[in-house]
């Protein structure tokens, strides 16, 4: 028979290794957004050169 | 054979366990109001609280306790309602560390999945990223401050994206394995136990209270068991046992072994990682001397490594045997894949880049590595290709790591040792649980080609994008594996008629694959070869514009003006006619820069109409001011010409008794000639008719005999039309 020693550790690990991979999915939940923040930033970058471009295009040509 | 036949191992035996009623569908409330054992929940609640570093609540009321409760689902609910069904079923049984074995088994496979999205979600990330590079290279094509500016700042964060990829993946696997591995750890601790100590022998509540005593302890306070599956190297320590005999002390010794052998396979599973880190970070030097130092030690500790996988009287711990021939599976993939990289990624001669280092091939590809020269006009950046050519031979390491963790048939071992039983098991129960496992195999495999072929169809229906390419590229790669897999199966016709059925939808599946793969590749050459055209165009546009406008500058006479515009009208007569043999059409560029030369002339002509009507008061305008803006230029023309005088000019004197001046309305009206020109929607301009619609205006003011020198001048070479006033 499995004594309630054993049952409440491992019911105790159980709920350990849920609340690891809960941690776990939060950071990677975290990771996701500040990776979206880098492409959006990165696509700022991009539109803000293509409005220089014009802008000193424009400026060459007056 | 330990095997216990007569208990359960998987949840398929009803007649023994005690299942819930369908009604009864497990929750973590009912988990702890079926164990009765409220102090427990009260003690774990406050635990992990305490690790949220929040105030715990007070479980004497009922908001505490809902609070608690709210807080467990929460943790809980990533979890599927069977898995936590199934968990709670061997917990109540008599399968405690199997349930915990399953749980992480669960966990692992869960964040292995995750961490594969983030992978991907990372790969279409790297693609815009490169899209977004792509954009500011266009867009600055002459000023190369700027450009390697906004391009330093979109490498450094492609950089940390690299280094956002390397987290995610790395972190996946140590946290959630570990709870794994910790369990596997105290089982085949057991395991060894069992060895050595007398068959039937439990631990006493006292050796347990030892254990417990013998934990690490942290900040002063008791740690508590699970500390383990937090810290990485946590060990549970060896049980000193007072031997009284030669016998014991034989056996204790073989236990410590033991455990250090496990130990061991638990580092080089680290290593193993940190190994894929490093070929992940594009530093192929140091990941082939890892690869060479990791097979080196692997070699070196053979035997300790053999310790716990030949274990006397008993099955082989199944796990163990497979990780080590995992490891060396994954030390020649790793060099595969390093070779094939090397190769695929550059041609012999032309320097490719990747993270911070630049790399080339010889012809007999000997490979030359350099720092990353921010300078270098020749680096290729290769960040996304060998990204996914990285992530293809990841994502079959994982796989592999996760077939291998299941042919274990976790749980199974474990239960041998932590019954302790001598029982022996039937002589074909080895067989029949693999069986088992091989038709959930081929089970879960049907079902994700059943997933897989709805994909790859809204795939192929795609089209072409840069992530739809990559995707068919991935989902290729998870096809032929699951072909495989089912080619692997004998007898699969008579075994599984359905499986056996699927075999050449999947082929043709990839067949057609192949083909939109190749199809993408022709559409992307054909786009790139358009893009150079437009940029070559727009090159000679952009030269003959600026030529134009130093010309119109220049002009101090409405002659010179018309032949400038005659000038004009023949470049963008030339244009159309350049564009048409290229194929292409107008772009937004194009219609732009035209538009602005238009306006141009329209403002220079409206500076000598506003500038007659100042030297001749009493000479009324042929045409009156139509518009706000007409009055303007008049305004602004008058102070000009108040400024500077403009000298009688014989020849455009005459040239203007010929013929009308150009005034603002008919440069736009051929601005807009031009443009519908442009568009393909005029008439052709040279035949001398009017055009559509008719225009007495113009034809009044001399535009058709303009037209009509236009038409007889010899149209001059695109790249060498200068006029001189």
């Amino acid at each position: 028979m499995t004594s309630d020693e054993e049952r409440e550790a491992a019911l105790e690990r159980i709920l350990d290794i849920m609340y690891s991979y809960n941690k776990f999915k939060e950071n990677l939940d975290d990771l996701k957004k500040q990776q979206q923040n880098l492409v959006n930033r990165a696509l700022d970058q991009a539109t803000q050169a293509k409005r220089n471009s014009v802008l000193t295009k424009i400026t060459n040509l007056f | 054979m330990a095997n216990d036949e007569s208990k359960p191992i998987t949840g398929g035996n009803e007649g023994q366990e005690q299942t819930p009623p369908a009604a009864e569908k497990f929750s973590i409330r009912n988990l702890f109001d079926k164990l009765g054992e409220k102090d427990l929940m009260k003690k774990l609640t406050a635990k992990i609280f305490a690790k949220e570093q929040a105030p715990t609540p007070d479980l004497n009321t009922s908001e505490g306790i809902e609070a608690a409760l709210t807080t467990w689902e929460k943790i809980a609910r990533h979890f599927s309602g069977d898995a936590l069904e199934k968990m709670s079923i061997r917990l109540h049984g008599e399968y405690p560390k199997q349930a915990v074995a399953e749980m992480a088994k669960e966990a692992a496979a869960m964040a292995d999945k995750d961490a594969e999205a983030a992978a991907k979600h990372t790969a279409q990330a790297g693609e815009t990223l490169k899209k977004a590079t792509a954009r500011i290279d266009a867009a600055t094509p002459d000023i190369s401050k700027e450009q390697g500016l906004l391009t330093a700042k979109v490498q450094l964060s492609r950089e940390e994206l690299l280094a956002k990829l390397k987290g995610l993946e790395l972190f996946a696997n140590p946290v959630i394995a570990e709870a794994g591995e910790a369990t596997l750890q105290d089982a085949a601790g057991d395991e060894a136990k069992v060895e050595t100590a007398p068959a039937k022998k439990k631990r006493t509540t006292k050796e347990k209270k030892n254990k417990k005593a013998a934990a690490p302890v942290i900040d002063g306070a008791p740690a508590p068991d699970t500390a383990a599956v937090f810290t990485p190297d946590a060990q549970p320590k060896p049980k000193i046992e007072t031997t009284t005999s030669a016998d014991d002390a034989a056996k204790e010794a073989m236990r410590l072994k033991a455990l250090e052998s496990h130990k061991l396979y638990r580092k080089l599973d680290k290593e193993i990682d940190s190994v894929w880190d490093i070929i992940v970070s594009g530093n192929p030097t140091a990941a082939l001397e890892s690869i060479a130092n990791l097979r080196t030690k692997i070699k070196d500790q053979e035997d300790l490594l053999s310790v716990a996988t030949n274990t006397k009287k008993r099955t082989p711990n199944l796990l163990l045997v497979s990780k080590l021939e995992m490891y060396m599976e994954d030390i020649a993939q790793m060099e595969d894949g390093m070779d094939r990289l090397l190769k695929k990624t550059a041609k012999p001669g032309e320097w490719i880049l990747f993270g911070d280092k630049q790399y080339s091939l010889d012809k007999d590809g000997k490979m030359f590595v350099k720092e990353y020269e921010a300078d270098s006009a020749t680096a290729v950046l290769v960040d996304e290709t060998s990204l996914a050519h990285f992530k293809q031979i990841n994502a079959q390491y994982l796989a592999k790591k996760g077939a291998a963790q299941e042919a274990a048939t976790p749980g199974a071992a474990p239960a041998q040792g932590e019954t302790g039983s001598a029982k022996e098991g039937t002589p074909d129960a080895g067989d029949r649980r693999q069986a088992e496992r091989l038709t959930e195999r081929l089970e879960r495999t049907m079902q994700k080609v059943a997933d897989m072929t709805t994909r790859a169809e809204n795939l192929i229906a795609s089209g072409i994008t840069v992530n739809d390419s990559l995707d068919k590229r991935i989902m290729l790669d998870e096809i032929r594996g699951a072909l495989e897999i089912l080619n692997s199966y004998p007898d699969l016709q008579k075994t599984n008629g359905v499986a056996f059925a699927m075999i050449p939808g999947i082929k043709n599946l990839e067949e057609r694959l192949v083909a939109s793969i190749a199809e993408d590749r022709n559409k992307k050459e054909e786009k790139e070869r358009k893009d150079n055209n437009v940029r070559e165009v727009m090159q000679v546009l952009d030269s003959k514009i600026i030529s134009l406008r130093n010309q119109l500058t220049k002009i101090t006479d409405e002659t010179a003006l018309t032949k400038l515009e005659d000038q004009y009208a023949d470049f963008v007569r030339k244009l159309n006619a350049e564009l048409k043999h290229r194929g292409m059409t107008t772009n937004d560029g194009i219609q732009h820069e035209l538009k602005e030369m238009e306006a141009a002339f329209d403002r220079k002509a409206g500076e000598f109409t506003t500038a007659k009507k100042v030297e001749s008061p009493d000479v009324a305008p042929a045409t009156p001011p139509e518009t706000p803006k007409a009055s303007e230029s008049v305004e602004v023309a008058s102070s000009l010409a108040a400024e500077a005088p403009i000298e009688p000019d014989t020849a455009s004197a005459t040239s203007t008794a010929k013929e009308p001046p150009a005034t603002p309305d008919r440069r736009r009206i051929r601005a807009k000639d031009l443009r519908k020109r442009e568009q393909g929607t005029e008439d052709d301009d040279d035949d001398g008719k009017p055009r559509r619609g008719g225009n007495s205006k113009r034809s009044r003011r001399g535009e058709d005999a303009r037209v009509q020198r236009a038409a007889a001048r010899k149209p001059a070479d695109l790249s060498k039309t200068t006029f001189t006033i």
